[in-house]
């Protein structure tokens, strides 16, 4: 059959249906002329008289219903007729069965059915015609009927079938309309003609308070109702569609952020309406600026930081990096970004197996690492880094980037640096000094004590010091009362403590420590520790007691010098005077006896009276004392120019054998003693010869023989028993010469001061008081040597002097 | 006849007692308080020895020996002096002074004078 000739009247009054229809039509070769109204109906079946069927929806708006505008046409002309209704209510068949009609449809149930229907409805209606015209073939024609009544069981059979399936189908269709997630308005001129129950929820109103109100009552004010109306039309109009974000109202009051799009129903007929769409995108929005506020957040906190950080994408290449590693970098991060690749870094090489870890999405952090910006051509020389590597991750889990934080460590390593270097160099003193140092808990227990102290008190180590100490320090005190005293001091008042104290060694020898101690606190101002240095100054003190002494001498030097001459005129005038007044008085002499004659007496009875009344005793003892001062200052002056004596390499132990032959012979000197009564002990050693000044060397054995002797005549002795030592030895590049006798020894007073000029140990008279010193000066100022005394009450003397073999400052 | 002694010295009381033990051992003494007048003496008249002082006021020892040694040679001279720092210059070596001809002043005794005056050899001649 031909549908290309056939005219189809269709009555339908909802133009999207109609649209539908027409295209469906259509496309099946049929033209189509529609119509919206019964009337409209009428008047075109009336005019157009090629309309070959009528295809009415029973539903119409005006005044008659499908069915009505079917039957008044069909009063005027014989025309096959189908109903289109969207209700299969019992009433609506009936009526629909009351005219002749020759097809019924319910709408939407796809174009097969209803194109099955329309050709039914020609065939059944052709045949009628058939009937009607053609009597004779009635037989046929009742047969064809029949046929078509069968086939039209079997429709109506189909019909029913399908009938239900449509009735679920469209149910489904309505269902799924409001199972929509997203609300949905047909509008026509800006009214709500239909809209689903997700719009009606989104927006808190009943589906029946919306169709037919106007769109203006979702919107939140006219502004943004004329708005949103001027964007979703206006670019309808441009690009088919429209789209914006809108905010429209909850019927409660709430705002809702909308997006809102707009499809026309026939975009070539705008006034048929379009149909809307309408999202809630409030939880979007706050997502949304919620991202962007974090995004900032966190651009914020990367611009900001101290740490320089770095964004990498997955080959290492720099993405983005922060002000920070733009300094550290000196870099211009833009210049760096997508040229910089963390892992083609020469002087990053021995991380690379880490940041090749890293790159695996690892969270990681680095050693810390040395970096030569020289070597990398950039600024600011030797760097130190540590830092972590982490990765960044997509919703999804995939990750992204991978974000490196370095800590810029070079102060630290240089202040660690510098810390190390002052640690081993405290250590190195603290080892190497000489001076004890040692640092005590509050209760006295032995915190450390360095090497030279252990050397002081004779320990070999720390833990040695602290079992022999007990863990005290109190027992390396001489005395415990000093001990006390000290401690008092230190816990109180100023808490330090400097001065010399008498200490113990481990052996129990005790010796003179020069002790500076200090306690000290912590910043809670509660003691800590004790710490304090330590020497023996035992010699030192014998130094400064000679210096003392040395220097004693120089000044009675230098004041002799100046003195001894005009001493000694005077003293010529005494002695002279005295002498000659002797001669005048006692002698025989021609002048004596002519001017006692002249007197008018006789020599011999001016000597009588002389020595009667002892003038000759006064006058020898003038002349005795004044020989004595001239001796005195004979010796002075022999002290002061002792450094001026000529220099010769000589044998030491022959100028002692010089020596003792001066005082075996010199036995008048001194008449109270013989020096050959004594035995002479001598244990030379092998000496090399020595730079040295003879007549002063001997000067000074002699004193010392004749000292030696005069105190053991003095002790009152029996002679015979008296023994002098002399040992001589050379050891260590000096001589060592010892005079030991077995006198009566010295107190530590006399001891003390035997080298002080003027200081006599001897009788008063018995000796000038400046022979010591005088030695004492040749030996150590002239000689560069030492000399030194031990001696015991009772136990003898022993004068020890050293000589350097090579002289210094020759 | 007697031997006679110039003795130099501006301390009275040490040429006093010098004179004095030198005349009681014969000898004849021309005492002077200083060396200009002992070289006035010298022009006109000689002595045997002449004991002199080194620290002099004006002219001292030294140069008065230098001086009289032009004036008139083969003098004998005793030293006696307070310095112990003396020392016999080359000038009054070779004029024939050695080291028996000082005498540190103060002497022990007179007598040492005397035997430094009377020592034969040297000290000019």
């Amino acid at each position: 059959m031909k549908n290309s000739s056939r005219r189809i009247l269709l009555i339908e009054d909802e133009d999207i249906t109609a649209k539908v229809y027409i295209s469906m039509l259509e496309r099946e070769g049929f033209s189509v002329v529609r119509v919206s109204s019964g009337e409209d109906a009428v008047r075109t079946a009336e005019l157009d008289k090629s309309i070959d069927l009528i295809l009415a929806d029973i539903t119409l708006e005006g005044d008659i219903d499908g069915v009505d505008t079917a039957e008044v046409i069909l009063k005027k002309r014989e025309l096959p007729v189908v109903f289109i209704s969207e209700h299969t209510g019992a009433d609506v068949i009936e009526k629909a069965e009351k005219i002749n009609s020759y097809g019924f449809v319910v709408k939407n149930t796809g174009d097969a059915l209803l194109m099955a229907s329309i050709r039914m409805a020609f065939r059944l209606y052709e045949a009628n015609m058939n009937v009607i015209s053609q009597n004779q073939e009635i037989e046929a024609a009742n047969e064809e009927m029949q046929a078509a009544m069968e086939e039209m069981e079997a429709i109506n059979q189909e019909l029913t079938d399908t009938q239900q399936s449509l009735i679920n189908s469209e149910s489904e269709l309505k269902s799924l309309f409001n199972a929509l997630l997203v609300g949905v308005g047909m509008i026509v001129d800006r009214k709500f003609l239909k809209v689903n129950s997700y719009l009606c929820n989104l927006l808190g109103y009943e589906e029946s308070e919306l169709v037919g109100s106007p769109t203006r009552i979702i919107y939140i004010d006219d502004e943004e109702y004329e708005r949103a109306g001027r964007e979703l039309y206006g670019m309808m109009l441009r690009e088919g569609n429209g789209i914006t974000k809108a905010r429209v109202r909850h019927k409660d009051g709430d705002i809702v952020d909308a997006l809102i799009t707009l499809t026309p129903v026939d975009p070539d007929n705008l006034s048929a309406g379009a149909c809307a769409t309408l999202n809630d995108i409030t939880e979007l929005n706050r997502a949304e600026i919620a991202l962007r506020e974090s995004e900032m957040k966190f651009k914020a906190v990367m611009e900001q930081s101290t740490l320089p950080m770095l964004i990498l994408d997955m080959q290492g290449t720099l993405v983005d990096a922060n002000e920070a590693w733009m300094k550290m970098w000196s870099a211009d991060v833009n210049a760096a970004i997508g040229k910089y690749n963390i892992l083609e870094d020469p002087q990053l090489e021995g991380l690379k197996p880490l940041l090749q870890r890293a790159f695996t999405g690892e969270p990681l952090d680095f050693p810390e690492y040395y970096y030569d910006r020289d070597l990398a051509g950039r600024e600011g020389g030797d760097l130190w880094i540590t830092g972590r590597a982490y990765p960044l991750k997509e919703g999804s889990g995939r990750i992204t980037n991978i974000v490196i934080i370095i800590e810029d460590i070079t102060k630290r390593k240089s202040a660690e640096e510098a810390l190390r270097i002052s640690e081993e160099k405290f250590r190195n003193i603290f080892n190497n000094m000489t001076v004890g140092y040692f640092r005590t808990g509050i209760d006295g227990s032995l915190i450390d004590i360095n090497p030279a102290c252990l050397k002081i008190f004779g320990f070999s180590n720390l833990e040695e010091a602290r079992n022999s100490l007990n863990n005290s320090t109190a027992g390396v005190y001489a005395s415990r009362t000093e001990w006390q005293m000290i401690r008092e001091r230190m816990m109180s008042g100023t808490n330090s403590f400097s001065g010399i104290v008498n200490l113990k060694r481990s052996d129990g020898m005790e010796f003179r420590g020069g002790l500076n101690m200090r306690l000290v606190t912590g910043s809670d101002g509660r003691p800590q520790f004790i710490e304090g240095l330590v020497d023996d100054v035992t010699e030192r003190e014998k130094t400064q007691e000679m210096l003392i002494q040395s220097e004693k001498m120089i000044t009675v030097a230098g004041l002799a010098a100046g003195m001894a001459h005009e001493i000694n005129n005077p003293l010529g005038i005494i002695m002279q005077n005295a002498e000659n007044a002797l001669h005048r008085m006692l002698d025989d002499l021609p002048g004596n006896i002519a001017a006692a004659e002249a007197a008018g007496t006789e020599l011999q009875n001016i000597k009588e009276y002389v020595r009667a009344r002892r003038v000759d005793q006064y006058l020898t003892a003038v002349r005795d004392a004044g020989a004595r001062a001239a001796k005195i200052v004979a010796n002075m002056l022999k002290f002061s120019r002792g450094t001026e004596s000529k220099f010769d390499f000589l044998n030491i132990n022959s100028i002692i054998d010089k020596a003792l032959d001066l005082a075996s012979n010199d036995y008048d000197l001194r008449k109270n003693y013989d020096f050959r009564n004594i035995r002479i002990n001598k244990y030379y050693g092998e000496l090399p010869e020595i730079p040295c000044a003879e007549t002063q060397l001997e000067q000074v054995f002699l004193n010392l023989l004749k000292n030696s002797a005069e105190a053991m005549f003095e002790s009152g002795a029996a002679a015979g028993e008296h023994v002098i030592n002399v040992t001589t030895e050379h050891r260590n590049g000096s001589i060592k010469i010892e005079f030991k006798d077995n006198g009566p020894g010295m107190d530590a007073a006399t001891k003390k001061r035997v080298f002080e000029p003027f200081f006599t140990a001897g009788k008063v008279g018995g000796g000038t008081g400046l022979g010591l010193s005088v030695s004492y000066h040749i030996i150590v100022t002239g000689h560069g040597g030492s000399i030194t005394v031990e001696s015991e009450p009772g136990e003898g003397t022993k004068f020890i002097i050293s000589l350097p073999v090579e002289k210094r400052g020759f | 006849m007697l031997k006679r002694l110039i003795i130099i010295d501006d301390e009275e009381y040490i040429r006093i007692p010098i004179q004095d033990f030198f005349e009681d051992n014969g000898w004849q003494v021309n005492p002077f308080n200083s060396a200009e007048e002992a070289l006035e003496y010298l022009k006109t008249d000689t002595a045997e020895c002449i004991i002199v002082d080194m620290r002099l006021p004006g002219m001292t020892g030294l140069e008065f020996i230098d001086k009289a040694n032009s004036i008139r040679r083969g003098l004998k001279y005793v030293i006696y002096t307070g310095s112990v720092d003396f020392n016999i210059t080359e000038n009054l070596r070779s004029i024939g002074i050695t080291e028996e001809c000082v005498v540190h002043k103060p002497a022990e005794n007179l007598s040492e004078l005397l035997n430094a005056a009377e020592f034969k050899p040297g000290c000019g001649g």
